[in-house]
């Protein structure tokens, strides 16, 4: 009754739970008819996701957590679906279990019940788990677990309304019953002797499960332990539990967490073998044949890379068509219209040169992503990327990184800021630390055009190699960098990473779509936000100086621009880079660049007199010689993350390491340009 | 020897795991623990490698292992730097 009440007062809030790749987001997707990432990648939902869900005629409110398979908090994502249980209190905890992996899963099961967590079990891919001949006793496992349990198949929709009405039922207050799993006796004698002291704090007992909280202050969680500290019997509680693991660890001579933690697991096991039956021997399946060339010692690597490969063909060659569309609409139609409107001569020009010029030089790029981003998101959905972190991990980790890594790193061609974002998958913090810090160096496609605009400049024989050429340094930049930053920052072995191998799947359209489009949207944002107010910006210091207003003539006139903010910026910053002998119309995009890479092409348009990007090469061929165009390509690869991916970075790993991304970038671009210079010139190129 | 370095096809047996806390803890969750039997499904020769987990120390390893390890092939990869940490022994080779 007091659950029904606190329904009609709170919004119902339903939390999914499960471990990483058991198909929580498409059953989140199923309930809520909203959008969540899909992936076959352990921990794709690296965000708590929210959507809605009608129970009896009221909403409630659905969050999709990251994949998770203890509630001890060890990786990121693991600490954050666990404080969203603690924190939110959910009404209902679906907890998705994988019915091919049931022993695995039920881990978290048994957490959730020690929690006092009201749940209600979806049992999913149980076609998978009948594929691999064995049935699963569904009522044995009811009963075992004393919880709901539903059978389902999320990606086809089978039993999502059975699992709707047990949610609605869970809902209308049925408490589950508290699971005790007896630790053995001695440990049971301290778990008593511990919640009696804690029962001296009413409030600490009325917002968590005494017995959880007794458990795990005995595993040693600094989590908890942190909040039992806020208690006004803190150092009375921690005094016992204190005592009670020494007498523990003493007398079991061991461990006392691993000893909890295989206790758990037993019981989970023991559950499995009563409740799982092998009706059928399956000795190989396809998923295994494929397997063995996917993760071959000898062809491993070569299948990578002409699948990276086909990556490149796909999100360029084919998105071609659309580009040029796209680069048509934005500088011929639109910017004709507001040209040869009657508009005053200062808003056309802001319109036209400011705004469309700017918003449609991004766009152009749009096509790239998008393509991109389905690719490495058929790769999730098919289960790909966890062969080749294995196939990787050797590689990486001579370079400090772990298998893990590749993911964000390969993502980061596309853009950095979804792929750094993606670090949360990586378990240890240095690793994670360092494959964030290094991702601003794989070379995105914002910098792509900087490139296309100089080789057609230079190289035109041998454009697609000098192109290649920037990927490839920033990628061995990226690795030089993480051993580095390994031997100086972030020291210590690394751990290493631990993942479940999915099968493979077919991916569902819908789960690419989705996915393709949530990551997109970050660089839409940062289109209409960033760059827009940026390129803004670009004209507004172009069309203004020193001395005021000069009018927007000086975006035509080269001698008059000289005299514009912008010039006053290139100048001075030239003598810095005289070895480099770039002119301060370059320098002066640089700077123009720091908000966003993209921005160096139009801004080198609008320097340069070029009447539109085809023109650019032209006027670019008088300004720099082939090797100081090179250097130049090299230092726009390097110097400065852009701001959106400063701003990710400053979100993720925090200010203080944002700042050192900036630093080392700009170092290291212009260590490298004079490098090119250095090595250019004796050999006597120009 | 560590798990790293066990040849492909082979069933071992986990020895211990020398690991710090929140490793040995995860690695326990996932079903590694001392005593328990692995096979090794593939490896890269000193490098990462993809088990499965195959029994339990309370059973006879040939009891559990056939239901097992044909049956489950729920599979798990183990990253180089974790795979050193995992100390195992020789049980039996695959037939």
């Amino acid at each position: 009754m007091s659950e029904l009440s606190k329904a009609k007062h709170n919004r119902i809030k339903i939390a999914l739970a499960g471990t990483p790749n058991v198909g929580k987001s498409v059953i989140f997707n199923n309930l809520t008819g909203g959008r969540a990432w899909v992936g076959n990648w352990p921990g794709t939902t690296v965000e708590k996701k929210v959507g809605k869900m009608r129970i009896d005629r009221q909403d409630a409110e659905v969050i999709d957590l990251p994949g998770i398979y203890s509630l001890t908090a060890y990786s990121l994502d693991e600490l954050i679906a666990r404080n969203a249980i603690i924190e939110e209190k959910p009404d209902v905890v679906v907890n998705i279990l994988n019915a091919s992996n049931i022993e695995r899963s039920l881990y978290l099961t048994i957490s959730l019940l020690e929690m006092g967590a009201n749940v209600v079990v979806a049992l999913n891919m149980i076609d998978i788990a009948r594929e691999r001949g064995y049935e699963i006793d569904v009522r044995k496992l009811r009963e075992l677990l004393g919880v709901p349990v539903v059978p389902t198949i999320a990606i086809k929709g089978v039993g999502i309304d059975e699992l709707k009405e047990e949610i609605k039922k869970a809902c209308r207050g049925r408490k589950t019953p508290e699971l005790i799993i007896n630790y053995g006796d001695e440990v049971e004698r301290e778990i008593e002797k511990i919640i009696s002291v804690l029962e001296k704090d009413p409030a600490l007992i009325k917002k968590y499960n005494k017995r959880w909280l007794a458990i795990k202050l005995l595993e040693k969680d600094e989590d908890v332990i942190e909040r039992v500290r806020k208690s006004q019997v803190a150092s009375m509680i921690l005094k016992q539990v204190e005592k009670s693991i020494k007498t523990l660890e003493e007398a079991l001579g061991r461990d006392i967490e691993e000893y909890i933690a295989e206790k758990r697991y037993e019981y989970a096991f023991r559950i499995s073998n009563e409740c799982v039956k092998v009706v059928r021997e399956v000795p190989q399946t396809p998923s295994d044949i494929i397997d063995f060339a996917i993760t071959h010692k000898v062809f491993g690597i070569p299948i990578i890379l002409s699948i990276l490969y086909m990556a490149f063909k796909f999100a360029f060659d084919v998105a071609t068509p659309l580009v040029d569309l796209i680069d048509w609409f934005f500088a011929a139609f639109l910017y004709d219209i507001v040209k040869s409107s009657t508009l005053p001569e200062v808003v056309k020009s802001f319109l036209a040169d400011g705004v469309i010029t700017g918003i449609g030089s991004i766009l152009v790029f749009l096509p790239n992503i998008v393509f991109l981003f389905i690719f490495i998101s058929l790769l999730e959905d098919l289960g790909y990327m966890a062969r080749a972190a294995f196939i990787i991990d050797k590689i990486m980790h001579r370079w400090g990184l772990t298998g893990k890594s590749i993911i964000p790193l390969i993502i980061g061609i596309g853009c950095n800021v979804p792929a750094i974002i993606a670090t949360r998958a990586i378990e240890d913090e240095n690793d994670r630390n360092v494959t964030a810090l290094v991702n601003p160096l794989v070379s995105c496609s914002a910098r792509l055009p900087v490139y296309l605009v100089i080789a057609a400049a230079f190289f035109v024989a041998y454009r697609g190699v000098v192109v290649l050429s920037m990927y490839l340094l920033g990628m061995l930049l990226a690795i030089m960098m993480a051993l580095l930053l390994r031997k100086c920052v972030f020291r210590g072995p690394s751990t290493g990473f631990i993942m479940e191998l999915p099968p493979y799947m077919t991916p569902l359209p819908k789960n690419v779509l989705i996915k393709t489009w949530e990551r997109t949207k970050r660089f839409l944002f940062k289109a209409g936000t960033v760059i827009l107010l940026a390129t803004v910006l670009v004209w507004a210091l172009s069309v203004t100086g020193p001395s005021g207003y000069i009018g927007t003539e000086a975006l035509e006139d080269p001698t008059l621009l000289e005299k514009s903010w912008v010039g006053v910026i290139g100048k001075t910053m030239q003598p810095l880079f005289y070895p480099m002998g770039w002119d301060w119309r370059a320098i002066a995009a640089l700077f123009f660049g720091f908000m966003a890479k993209e921005i160096v092409v139009s801004t080198m348009a609008v320097l340069y007199g070029a009447a539109g990007e085809e023109e650019l090469p032209k006027m670019l061929s008088m300004a720099f010689t082939p090797l100081s165009a090179y250097a130049y390509m090299a230092f726009v690869l390097i110097y400065v993350p852009c701001l959106a991916t400063l701003a990710a970075l400053r979100g993720e790993l925090g200010l203080k390491y944002a700042i050192l991304a900036l630093i080392y970038e700009i170092l290291l671009a212009y260590l490298v340009a004079l490098a090119i210079i250095c090595i250019g010139i004796p050999l006597g190129l120009k | 020897m560590p798990l790293s370095f066990a040849p492909e096809g082979h069933l071992v047996r986990v020895v211990c795991i020398r690991a710090g806390r929140g490793l040995s803890r995860r690695l326990i969750e996932m079903g590694i623990a001392p005593g328990k039997v692995l096979r090794v499904v593939r490896t890269l020769g000193a490098g990462p490698v993809i088990i499965e987990v195959c029994g339990d120390k309370s059973k006879s390893v040939s009891d559990r292992c056939n239901l097992c390890c044909t049956s489950c092939g729920n599979r798990i990869v183990i990253g180089f730097g974790t795979a050193m940490k995992i100390l195992v022994e020789e049980v039996a080779r695959r037939e």
